[in-house]
């Protein structure tokens, strides 16, 4: 069996739009025929409020009791249309748990996201934390190809080296030029501090930095205030970048390949089905490896 | 098709770039015919094809120009000149 490619999404600062771009990125693929699983690690919770997650949902990775048979019924109990499992609700304490879990035990992360991908997910999208820390760490080192989303603003610019320093370190300097690439988000041609700005970015990463940058669009915040993301096929400027995006990115993890040296277990559970998210879900089974529980479908 | 947020200092031809901003704008194709009509070309396209446009740019900021120092990256003219391939860039060319 084959694993999926692990894409992990960092934005350089909070509102960047790298919750917007994973939603996107997840639609993009579902549509094209990939069967993508977007994992929220961001304490925020927000992913799942773009593609269809009602508000004061609790459900999510961080809920020891969450099992696998549970989430195709939280997919369609929020009538989602694309496969994701959001972070959860979780106190500051359980937080400070799972946490000491992670720094226990660097496997217990990956294990846990394993178990839940859909035996055919081809592509799995991390949306990791804003916020430094333990969870943004584990996203970065279980990624194949790591995504910094940038606004092209001063103050994302002058983040650059810091952020590039932090990749080295987990990525190392010889992957550091096929597992990370940059990509500009609420971008506005109109303004030449942001053309600018996109310039810089350009002359410091060269082929790194994506050569799509998304436009800043007011209709990606009003598909969120609908609780969804907005047409991929509508043929609006955003929808096509959003488009490109997705292409450029499987064509770069593609060619990245699997990271060896990340914190995945050696040994494969079988993974579970995940055909469709609107129906077909009463036979999952669960069993259990030297490594743990373990649930699929048949 | 303008923009109201465009600032001030944007040049009259870079009002047809406005790409579109909600459900019930011009679909891309539109805005690309507005383009050919206007004979305009991506300008951040025709900025990075030129290199002493380009670095013109980068030195018009002085943060950017720390930081792209502490990058070890110059922003004269020549290195732009040398180190872009801007037409692929734009292209989408991983060549």
């Amino acid at each position: 069996m084959i694993d999926p490619l692990r894409i992990a999404f960092l934005g350089v600062s909070g509102g960047t739009g790298r919750t917007t771009l994973v939603a996107h990125v997840a639609k993009a693929l579902h549509q094209s025929g990939q069967v993508p699983m977007a994992f929220d690690l961001d304490p925020q919770n927000t992913l799942g409020l773009h593609l269809g997650m009602k508000p004061g949902e609790s459900f999510g990775f961080c809920r020891e009791e969450v099992t696998l048979e549970a989430i195709p019924q939280m997919l369609r109990r929020n009538g989602a249309r694309v496969p994701y499992l959001p972070f959860g609700a979780a106190s500051d304490q359980e937080l400070r748990h799972m946490e000491h879990r992670m720094a226990q035990d660097p496997e217990w992360l990956p294990q846990r996201m394993r178990g839940f991908m859909p035996r055919n997910c081809s592509i799995a999208l991390i949306d990791a934390s804003a916020s430094t820390g333990p969870w943004r760490r584990a996203a970065l080192e279980a990624a194949d190809l790591v995504v910094m989303v940038a606004r092209p603003d001063p103050g994302c610019f002058a983040a650059l080296p810091h952020a590039e320093r932090r990749l080295t370190e987990v990525l190392g300097p010889d992957e550091l030029a096929a597992r990370s690439v940059w990509v500009l988000s609420r971008f506005d041609a109109c303004r030449s501090l942001d053309r600018d700005i996109r310039l810089a970015f350009h002359h410091a990463l060269r082929r790194r930095l994506l050569p799509v940058a998304i436009t800043e669009c007011v209709s990606l915040g009003e598909a969120l205030a609908r609780n969804e993301t907005v047409d991929l096929q509508g043929g609006t400027q955003v929808a096509l970048e959003l488009c490109a995006l997705t292409e450029e990115l499987k064509s770069r993890a593609e060619a990245a390949g699997p990271r060896t040296d990340a914190p995945w277990p050696a040994e494969s559970p079988r993974r579970l089905r995940l055909t469709a998210i609107t129906g077909g879900h009463d036979d999952w089974e669960q069993g259990t490896t030297s490594r743990g529980r373990y649930h699929v479908k048949r | 098709m303008r923009d109201s947020r465009r600032s001030s200092n944007v040049g009259r031809e870079e009002f047809v770039r406005t790409p579109a901003t909600d459900p019930h704008s011009p679909p891309a194709g539109d805005v690309a015919e507005l383009f050919e009509q206007a004979g305009v070309e991506d300008l951040a396209y025709r900025e990075l094809a030129a290199p002493q446009r380009a670095a013109e740019a980068l030195e018009r900021w002085p943060l950017v120009r720390a930081t792209l120092s502490v990058l070890g990256r110059s922003y004269a003219a020549a290195e732009v000149a040398d180190s872009h391939d801007a037409a692929a860039f734009f292209r989408g060319d991983r060549r």
